[in-house]
């Protein structure tokens, strides 16, 4: 029978995550908890600041996701003000913004997720990075990789100055137009970016979904939990990852509710619990019932698996094409396989790229109204984007004059938090019996956070660059039994 | 030899903008010089790769979180990051895995690179300023950092 574990309240984590393994006195896994550290003081950092600063300052807070930042707090400019942006100045938006999903998915696919199945779970750990990667795959591809990626980002600079200081989004609008000598050579990149999109649905279809054992893995039992979804959705319920309203579905797929960015509070509250600083969001309708899946947890899940779930359609052909495979694939929609967010993250590779085509394509890129001046008094205001790791939400009040009075973020991650304590819980309860701790515990337990691409404060002021992350082993009177690290400087 | 100082960081997360400050010095300290180029990166990942390419020699400087005192800097040559990197699963994403890619790449990458790491306290709380018993040591940072760049270093890292 397993002990009944007191967790003293953390102390202060060192800038890494830890997950915490508790076995009981057989050796099975009692519990396991994910904790990582939060940034504090956010709203004491943004008391006293004009709001038309949260765009610029607000990217300094993830150098993973800072257009993400940027969008969001946008946003929430244009609700503050009540203000509209024009037709041209909304095309331009969403052009950065699609080429900002662009490059993030496709480097995450090649230098993150692609090394769990390119390379594969059981190779070697020298060979489980980029490097097996373009081993495998061949240094053409890394060409490919590095020449897309520098000519997106370029569309991204052009229109809205450094990525980490951006000086694109207005209350209104966007300060800077397209000329036509960007149009041609940003129609070109578009161009290639579908090819490279499709090109990387291809190599995961013959690398990883023609390998048995990885269609094992990823359809596995370790691997799944079947939670609710929510993501952005426009009004035909097509995944959108600029703007629209919430969409939530249950783990049935039907829709459960759908909402406005600024009714978000009335849907999603936070739990606390006393060994994280995170606090959990769920489904205040359904209920906080513990890090459980099923209809009557209020946890969801959001980000790439989630956005195609709790959406009817794809909004560009292609990536409707490679979704509908995806989900004839694994059963239907929703699919409940966490690893099969690798293969969501291609699908919306292939949109985001398309998006860029079309948008393009639409004369009104070349307009001339790029602002619409605000003139109502700001009081409060919500902004919500999909970022690649989830939906983003930014929420301001101000007095008169637009200074902040308050400010609260839930970013991206932190809504995927309590699915993947789920998931960690879920990996570690198949892989420690009887006391064994099998060596490939570490890599099988990080394959199932990685799946969800978590990105906390760390990820930027690691000097490895990647999320640092501790496992402890401990047996029933809370000893250590084995401490596992990897990024972690010692 | 052209030298590529990189200060990284996060400049509205307290001490985390220590790399960024002291890059900004050390810029000062070598701005008459035409092989010494600053820059400074809050991006993270692979944007540190585009910023080494072109450059024969790389020097890093960042904050860490340990145990010694706030402003002790420790230096590490990319040796280093590679026990730590590959001591579970490496598929990292840090700077020696990303360098290398870029030099399998056939990219220019720098082959002299060396990380200053400087200890500090507060990296999770937002704040614009340096705690202050870490701005006290800034300038004896960028002195101990500018006397091995001025001395070309070597590719021993700490003991």
């Amino acid at each position: 029978m397993a002990k009944r574990i007191t967790i003293d309240p953390i102390t202060r984590l060192e800038g890494h995550g830890k997950i915490e393994i508790f076995l009981d006195d057989k050796g099975d896994v009692a519990n396991a908890y994910f904790q990582v550290p939060e940034l504090r003081g956010f709203e004491k950092f943004s008391e006293g600041r004009m709001c038309e600063e949260m765009p610029r300052i607000t990217p300094k807070i993830c150098g993973v996701c800072p257009t993400a930042h940027h969008m969001a707090a946008t946003k929430t400019l244009d609700d503050l003000y009540r203000v509209t942006p024009p037709r041209t100045a909304v095309l331009i938006r969403r052009l950065i913004y699609n080429a900002f999903m662009f490059e993030d998915h496709a480097l995450h696919f090649y230098f993150l997720g692609g090394p769990d199945f390119v390379v594969g779970p059981d190779a070697p750990a020298s060979e489980r990075n980029v490097l097996g990667v373009i081993a495998k795959v061949g240094l053409e591809i890394g060409n490919r990789v590095i020449d897309i990626r520098k000519r997106v980002r370029n569309i991204i600079t052009t229109l809205g100055g450094r990525v980490i200081h951006p000086v694109c989004g207005l209350p209104g609008g966007v300060s800077r137009g397209l000329t036509e000598e960007n149009l041609e050579e940003f129609r070109k990149t578009a161009k290639d970016a579908v090819d490279f999109a499709q090109f990387s649905l291809q190599l995961l279809e013959d690398v990883v979904l023609k390998n048995e054992t990885y269609v094992d893995l990823i359809t596995g039992d370790i691997y799944r939990h079947e939670t609710y979804y929510a993501g952005l959705v426009d009004d035909d319920n097509r995944v959108d990852f600029y703007d629209g309203d919430v969409r939530v579905v249950d783990p049935t797929g039907k829709e459960f509710v759908r909402f406005a960015p600024r009714e978000y509070t009335e849907h999603i509250a936070e739990h606390v619990e006393s060994w994280s600083y995170v606090k959990f969001p769920y489904l205040k309708a359904v209920g906080w019932k513990g890090f459980t899946d099923g209809p009557a947890s209020g946890v969801f899940r959001v980000a790439p698996l989630a956005r195609l779930n709790a959406s009817d359609a794809m909004a560009t052909p292609l990536a409707q094409a490679a979704r509908e495979k995806m989900f004839s694939t694994l059963g239907g929609r929703p699919a409940h396989n966490t690893l099969a967010y690798h293969w969501a993250r291609l699908v919306e590779l292939n949109q985001a790229a398309e998006a860029m085509v079309e948008l393009l394509d639409d004369p009104d890129i070349m307009g001339n109204e790029i602002r619409t001046l605000p003139t109502e008094t700001p009081t409060e205001g919500v902004g919500i984007v999909e970022a690649p790791r989830g939906t983003l939400i930014h929420h301001y009040t101000t007095d008169e004059r637009g200074v902040i009075t308050q400010a609260n973020l839930i970013v991206a991650t932190v809504n995927n938090a309590p699915a993947i304590c789920m998931s960690i819980e879920r990996a570690a309860r198949g892989l420690i019996k009887g006391g064994n701790v099998s060596e490939g515990l570490l890599n099988m337990v990080e394959m199932a956070f990685r799946a969800y691409d978590p990105c906390f404060a760390c990820a930027t002021h690691s000097l490895p660059g990647q999320m640092p992350l501790v496992v402890e082993v401990k047996g029933p009177d809370g000893k250590i039994i084995e401490r596992l690290s990897q990024f972690v400087v010692t | 030899m052209r030298t590529l100082i990189l200060g990284i960081g996060s400049s509205i997360l307290t001490d985390d903008a220590v790399g960024i400050v002291v890059a900004g010095k050390l810029g000062e300290r070598f701005a008459g010089r035409r092989d010494v180029e600053i820059a400074v990166n809050e991006e993270a990942g692979f944007t540190l790769l585009e910023e080494a390419i072109g450059y024969d020699r790389l020097v890093v400087v960042d904050a860490i979180v340990s145990e010694d005192e706030p402003g002790q800097v420790t230096r590490y040559v990319l040796g280093d990051f590679a026990v730590t990197a590959h001591a579970a699963s490496p598929h990292g994403f840090n700077l020696a895995t990303v360098l290398e890619f870029g030099r399998r790449q056939g990219l220019r990458v720098p082959d002299d690179v060396v990380v200053f790491g400087i200890s500090v306290r507060e990296v999770d709380t937002f704040g614009e300023e340096l705690t202050p018993a870490v701005a006290g040591r800034v300038d004896d940072i960028v002195e101990t950092i500018a006397s091995e760049i001025e001395r070309g270093g070597s590719q021993e890292g700490p003991d």
